[in-house]
Protein backbone atom coordinates (compact mmCIF):
# COMPACT_ATOMS: atom_id res chain seq x y z
CA UNK A 1 0.00 0.00 0.00
CA UNK A 2 2.98 2.27 0.66
CA UNK A 3 4.06 1.62 -2.52
CA UNK A 4 1.08 2.14 -4.48
CA UNK A 5 0.87 5.48 -2.32
CA UNK A 6 4.31 6.66 -2.92
CA UNK A 7 4.61 5.28 -6.36
CA UNK A 8 1.55 5.63 -7.90
CA UNK A 9 -0.20 8.78 -6.02
CA UNK A 10 -2.98 8.84 -9.13
CA UNK A 11 -4.20 5.88 -7.77
CA UNK A 12 -8.29 6.27 -7.04
CA UNK A 13 -9.06 2.77 -7.38
CA UNK A 14 -7.96 -1.40 -6.15
CA UNK A 15 -9.17 -4.31 -8.07
CA UNK A 16 -8.32 -7.67 -7.73
CA UNK A 17 -10.70 -10.67 -9.97
CA UNK A 18 -9.55 -14.43 -8.75
CA UNK A 19 -11.03 -18.00 -7.42
CA UNK A 20 -9.41 -17.14 -4.09
CA UNK A 21 -12.43 -14.32 -3.67
CA UNK A 22 -14.82 -17.13 -3.56
CA UNK A 23 -12.54 -19.37 -1.28
CA UNK A 24 -11.91 -16.12 1.47
CA UNK A 25 -14.77 -16.49 4.40
CA UNK A 26 -17.01 -13.25 4.92
CA UNK A 27 -16.09 -13.42 8.52
CA UNK A 28 -12.43 -13.17 7.21
CA UNK A 29 -12.81 -11.35 4.05
CA UNK A 30 -14.58 -8.39 6.72
CA UNK A 31 -11.20 -8.49 8.19
CA UNK A 32 -8.81 -7.94 5.40
CA UNK A 33 -10.64 -6.06 3.29
CA UNK A 34 -12.73 -2.54 3.49
CA UNK A 35 -16.34 -3.24 3.58
CA UNK A 36 -16.58 -1.55 0.19
CA UNK A 37 -14.61 -3.98 -1.54
CA UNK A 38 -16.46 -6.90 -0.21
CA UNK A 39 -20.08 -5.20 -1.20
CA UNK A 40 -18.24 -5.23 -4.73
CA UNK A 41 -17.48 -8.52 -5.07
CA UNK A 42 -19.26 -10.36 -8.12
CA UNK A 43 -18.77 -13.29 -9.94
CA UNK A 44 -17.16 -12.88 -13.05
CA UNK A 45 -19.43 -14.46 -15.78
CA UNK A 46 -17.87 -13.60 -18.74
CA UNK A 47 -15.41 -16.22 -20.38
CA UNK A 48 -12.26 -14.14 -19.97
CA UNK A 49 -11.08 -15.88 -16.88
CA UNK A 50 -10.49 -18.88 -18.36
CA UNK A 51 -8.31 -17.58 -21.05
CA UNK A 52 -6.20 -15.70 -18.24
CA UNK A 53 -3.29 -17.43 -16.74
CA UNK A 54 -4.86 -17.88 -12.59
CA UNK A 55 -7.58 -16.58 -12.31
CA UNK A 56 -9.34 -19.64 -12.57
CA UNK A 57 -6.52 -21.83 -12.98
CA UNK A 58 -4.81 -21.19 -10.47
CA UNK A 59 -7.19 -23.14 -8.45
CA UNK A 60 -5.84 -26.18 -10.02
CA UNK A 61 -2.41 -25.63 -8.55
CA UNK A 62 -0.81 -25.79 -5.39
CA UNK A 63 2.09 -23.42 -4.14
CA UNK A 64 5.09 -26.33 -5.70
CA UNK A 65 3.17 -25.86 -9.11
CA UNK A 66 1.61 -29.39 -8.97
CA UNK A 67 -1.66 -30.17 -10.40
CA UNK A 68 -4.78 -31.02 -7.51
CA UNK A 69 -5.65 -34.17 -9.22
CA UNK A 70 -8.78 -34.76 -7.02
CA UNK A 71 -10.30 -30.60 -8.43
CA UNK A 72 -9.29 -31.16 -11.73
CA UNK A 73 -10.44 -34.66 -11.96
CA UNK A 74 -13.71 -32.65 -10.81
CA UNK A 75 -13.44 -29.96 -13.44
CA UNK A 76 -13.23 -32.61 -16.33
CA UNK A 77 -16.08 -34.71 -14.80
CA UNK A 78 -18.54 -31.70 -14.95
CA UNK A 79 -17.31 -30.95 -18.73
CA UNK A 80 -17.93 -34.04 -19.45
CA UNK A 81 -21.50 -34.14 -17.87
CA UNK A 82 -22.09 -30.22 -19.09
CA UNK A 83 -25.16 -29.80 -20.62
CA UNK A 84 -25.88 -28.00 -23.26
CA UNK A 85 -27.96 -24.93 -21.89
CA UNK A 86 -25.18 -24.80 -19.16
CA UNK A 87 -21.92 -21.99 -19.49
CA UNK A 88 -18.23 -22.76 -18.65
CA UNK A 89 -18.93 -20.74 -15.61
CA UNK A 90 -21.39 -23.71 -14.28
CA UNK A 91 -18.63 -26.30 -14.42
CA UNK A 92 -17.08 -24.64 -11.15
CA UNK A 93 -19.29 -26.44 -8.92
CA UNK A 94 -17.94 -26.76 -4.83
CA UNK A 95 -15.41 -28.05 -4.38
CA UNK A 96 -14.31 -25.51 -7.22
CA UNK A 97 -14.48 -21.68 -7.04
CA UNK A 98 -16.33 -19.41 -9.71
CA UNK A 99 -13.66 -16.25 -10.16
CA UNK A 100 -14.83 -12.99 -8.37
CA UNK A 101 -13.67 -9.44 -9.22
CA UNK A 102 -13.81 -6.62 -6.60
CA UNK A 103 -13.18 -3.05 -6.39
CA UNK A 104 -13.17 -0.38 -4.63
CA UNK A 105 -11.71 3.47 -4.00
CA UNK A 106 -8.00 2.89 -2.74
CA UNK A 107 -8.76 5.45 0.19
CA UNK A 108 -10.99 2.68 2.15
CA UNK A 109 -7.48 0.88 1.82
CA UNK A 110 -5.33 3.47 3.15
CA UNK A 111 -7.87 4.17 5.70
CA UNK A 112 -8.15 0.09 6.94
CA UNK A 113 -4.42 -0.01 7.15
CA UNK A 114 -3.63 3.53 7.98
CA UNK A 115 -1.27 4.38 5.20
CA UNK B 1 13.00 4.30 3.37
CA UNK B 2 12.40 2.78 0.18
CA UNK B 3 10.21 -0.46 -0.26
CA UNK B 4 12.96 -2.55 -0.89
CA UNK B 5 14.30 -1.89 2.36
CA UNK B 6 10.61 -2.28 4.20
CA UNK B 7 10.99 -5.67 2.90
CA UNK B 8 14.27 -6.53 3.60
CA UNK B 9 13.79 -5.47 7.08
CA UNK B 10 10.49 -7.33 7.68
CA UNK B 11 11.89 -10.71 5.99
CA UNK B 12 10.25 -11.19 3.08
CA UNK B 13 12.26 -11.04 0.04
CA UNK B 14 11.62 -11.36 -3.36
CA UNK B 15 10.16 -15.23 -3.83
CA UNK B 16 10.91 -17.14 -7.05
CA UNK B 17 7.38 -18.76 -8.55
CA UNK B 18 7.41 -22.21 -8.49
CA UNK B 19 7.60 -24.27 -11.66
CA UNK B 20 4.64 -25.24 -13.22
CA UNK B 21 4.20 -29.24 -13.63
CA UNK B 22 3.89 -30.49 -16.74
CA UNK B 23 0.54 -32.14 -15.34
CA UNK B 24 -1.16 -29.01 -15.68
CA UNK B 25 -0.42 -28.63 -19.01
CA UNK B 26 -1.76 -31.92 -19.78
CA UNK B 27 -4.98 -31.32 -17.79
CA UNK B 28 -5.62 -28.06 -19.49
CA UNK B 29 -5.21 -29.62 -22.99
CA UNK B 30 -7.40 -32.56 -21.38
CA UNK B 31 -9.98 -29.83 -20.97
CA UNK B 32 -9.33 -27.66 -23.89
CA UNK B 33 -9.99 -30.89 -26.23
CA UNK B 34 -13.21 -32.24 -24.35
CA UNK B 35 -14.26 -28.89 -24.59
CA UNK B 36 -14.23 -28.31 -28.45
CA UNK B 37 -15.14 -32.08 -28.89
CA UNK B 38 -18.67 -30.86 -27.18
CA UNK B 39 -18.49 -27.56 -29.27
CA UNK B 40 -17.81 -29.43 -32.84
CA UNK B 41 -21.26 -30.84 -32.48
CA UNK B 42 -23.14 -27.78 -33.05
CA UNK B 43 -20.18 -25.66 -34.58
CA UNK B 44 -18.53 -27.53 -37.36
CA UNK B 45 -16.26 -24.13 -37.88
CA UNK B 46 -14.57 -24.47 -34.68
CA UNK B 47 -11.30 -26.03 -34.58
CA UNK B 48 -9.39 -27.46 -31.71
CA UNK B 49 -6.60 -23.87 -31.41
CA UNK B 50 -9.97 -21.83 -31.34
CA UNK B 51 -10.62 -23.44 -27.66
CA UNK B 52 -7.20 -23.77 -26.62
CA UNK B 53 -6.54 -19.55 -27.72
CA UNK B 54 -10.19 -19.23 -25.63
CA UNK B 55 -9.20 -21.62 -22.32
CA UNK B 56 -5.66 -22.77 -22.41
CA UNK B 57 -3.62 -20.11 -21.78
CA UNK B 58 -0.48 -22.28 -20.51
CA UNK B 59 -0.71 -23.65 -23.85
CA UNK B 60 -2.08 -21.10 -26.13
CA UNK B 61 1.92 -19.13 -24.75
CA UNK B 62 4.06 -21.50 -25.57
CA UNK B 63 2.20 -22.61 -28.90
CA UNK B 64 0.32 -19.87 -30.80
CA UNK B 65 1.97 -17.51 -32.96
CA UNK B 66 1.43 -13.62 -31.85
CA UNK B 67 0.33 -11.27 -34.61
CA UNK B 68 2.87 -8.76 -35.98
CA UNK B 69 2.71 -6.47 -32.74
CA UNK B 70 2.43 -9.14 -29.98
CA UNK B 71 -0.46 -8.33 -28.96
CA UNK B 72 -3.23 -11.61 -30.01
CA UNK B 73 -2.11 -15.19 -30.33
CA UNK B 74 -3.01 -15.89 -34.07
CA UNK B 75 -4.79 -19.02 -34.49
CA UNK B 76 -2.31 -21.53 -36.07
CA UNK B 77 0.83 -23.41 -34.66
CA UNK B 78 4.29 -22.10 -33.88
CA UNK B 79 7.18 -23.98 -36.44
CA UNK B 80 7.78 -27.50 -35.38
CA UNK B 81 4.65 -28.16 -33.33
CA UNK B 82 1.83 -30.64 -34.67
CA UNK B 83 -1.02 -32.06 -32.41
CA UNK B 84 0.82 -34.47 -31.81
CA UNK B 85 3.91 -33.13 -30.05
CA UNK B 86 1.91 -29.89 -29.16
CA UNK B 87 2.17 -30.99 -24.95
CA UNK B 88 6.01 -31.61 -25.11
CA UNK B 89 6.61 -28.67 -26.91
CA UNK B 90 4.70 -26.36 -25.13
CA UNK B 91 6.25 -27.67 -21.70
CA UNK B 92 9.89 -27.23 -23.25
CA UNK B 93 9.67 -23.79 -24.80
CA UNK B 94 8.05 -23.18 -20.99
CA UNK B 95 10.98 -24.23 -18.99
CA UNK B 96 13.26 -22.53 -21.40
CA UNK B 97 11.00 -18.93 -21.40
CA UNK B 98 11.00 -19.49 -17.57
CA UNK B 99 14.71 -20.07 -17.40
CA UNK B 100 15.66 -17.25 -19.72
CA UNK B 101 13.11 -14.27 -19.36
CA UNK B 102 12.34 -11.34 -17.81
CA UNK B 103 8.70 -11.71 -16.86
CA UNK B 104 8.23 -8.44 -16.68
CA UNK B 105 8.71 -7.95 -20.18
CA UNK B 106 5.76 -10.36 -20.97
CA UNK B 107 3.60 -9.43 -18.11
CA UNK B 108 4.39 -5.15 -17.71
CA UNK B 109 5.89 -3.47 -14.67
CA UNK B 110 5.10 -6.11 -11.50
CA UNK B 111 5.39 -5.14 -8.33
CA UNK B 112 5.49 -8.33 -6.10
CA UNK B 113 5.73 -8.32 -2.59
CA UNK B 114 5.21 -12.42 -1.31
CA UNK B 115 2.43 -13.57 -2.56
CA UNK B 116 0.78 -10.21 -3.88
CA UNK B 117 1.44 -8.51 -6.63
CA UNK B 118 0.46 -5.34 -8.80
CA UNK B 119 0.19 -4.01 -12.03
CA UNK B 120 -0.75 -0.17 -12.97
CA UNK B 121 -2.64 -1.15 -15.92
CA UNK B 122 -6.50 -2.99 -15.66
CA UNK B 123 -5.55 -6.72 -16.99
CA UNK B 124 -8.43 -8.14 -15.04
CA UNK B 125 -10.91 -6.75 -18.18
CA UNK B 126 -9.14 -7.09 -20.82
CA UNK B 127 -12.37 -7.37 -22.89
CA UNK B 128 -13.70 -4.27 -21.10
CA UNK B 129 -12.80 -0.60 -21.29
CA UNK B 130 -9.60 -0.04 -19.19
CA UNK B 131 -9.96 1.35 -15.96
CA UNK B 132 -7.88 5.22 -15.46
CA UNK B 133 -6.10 5.63 -12.32
CA UNK B 134 -6.71 1.45 -11.28
CA UNK B 135 -4.31 -0.82 -9.65
CA UNK B 136 -5.10 -4.52 -9.94
CA UNK B 137 -3.40 -6.51 -7.77
CA UNK B 138 -2.70 -10.33 -7.32
CA UNK B 139 -2.64 -13.15 -5.75
CA UNK B 140 0.09 -16.25 -6.76
CA UNK B 141 2.23 -19.26 -5.84
CA UNK B 142 5.68 -19.05 -4.12
CA UNK B 143 7.12 -22.03 -1.97
CA UNK B 144 6.93 -19.45 1.36
CA UNK B 145 3.41 -18.20 1.31
CA UNK B 146 0.65 -19.69 -0.72
CA UNK B 147 -2.68 -17.60 -1.74
CA UNK B 148 -4.16 -19.85 0.50
CA UNK B 149 -2.02 -18.85 3.69
CA UNK B 150 -3.30 -15.41 2.75
CA UNK B 151 -6.30 -16.60 4.84
CA UNK B 152 -4.28 -16.69 8.00
CA UNK B 153 -4.94 -13.02 9.29
CA UNK B 154 -1.63 -12.23 10.98
CA UNK B 155 0.13 -13.14 7.81
CA UNK B 156 -1.59 -11.07 5.92
CA UNK B 157 -1.96 -7.78 7.69
CA UNK B 158 2.05 -8.31 8.20
CA UNK B 159 2.19 -8.26 4.24
CA UNK B 160 0.00 -5.30 3.66
CA UNK B 161 1.33 -3.51 6.34
CA UNK B 162 4.80 -3.67 4.69
CA UNK B 163 4.13 -1.92 1.77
Amino acid sequence: MKDIKFNHPNTKTLSTASWLLDAIPETIAQKLFPQSFIDSMRVKESKIGWSLGTMIWGQFLDARGNLKKQLSDELLKNLKNMKKDEYLIDLLKPPLHKPKSAITNIEDFYVMYNV
Amino acid sequence: MTVENFNLENGIEKNEESLISKDFFVFQFEFAKELYNKKKENDQTINLLNVINSVAPIIREQVLEYDEDKSIFIEHLKAGITEENLIDKAYETYLQIEKESDRSIIYGPIQKFGPLSYVTYEDNNLNEKPLKDNISFHFSNNYDMTPRQLLNIEERKKILLIF
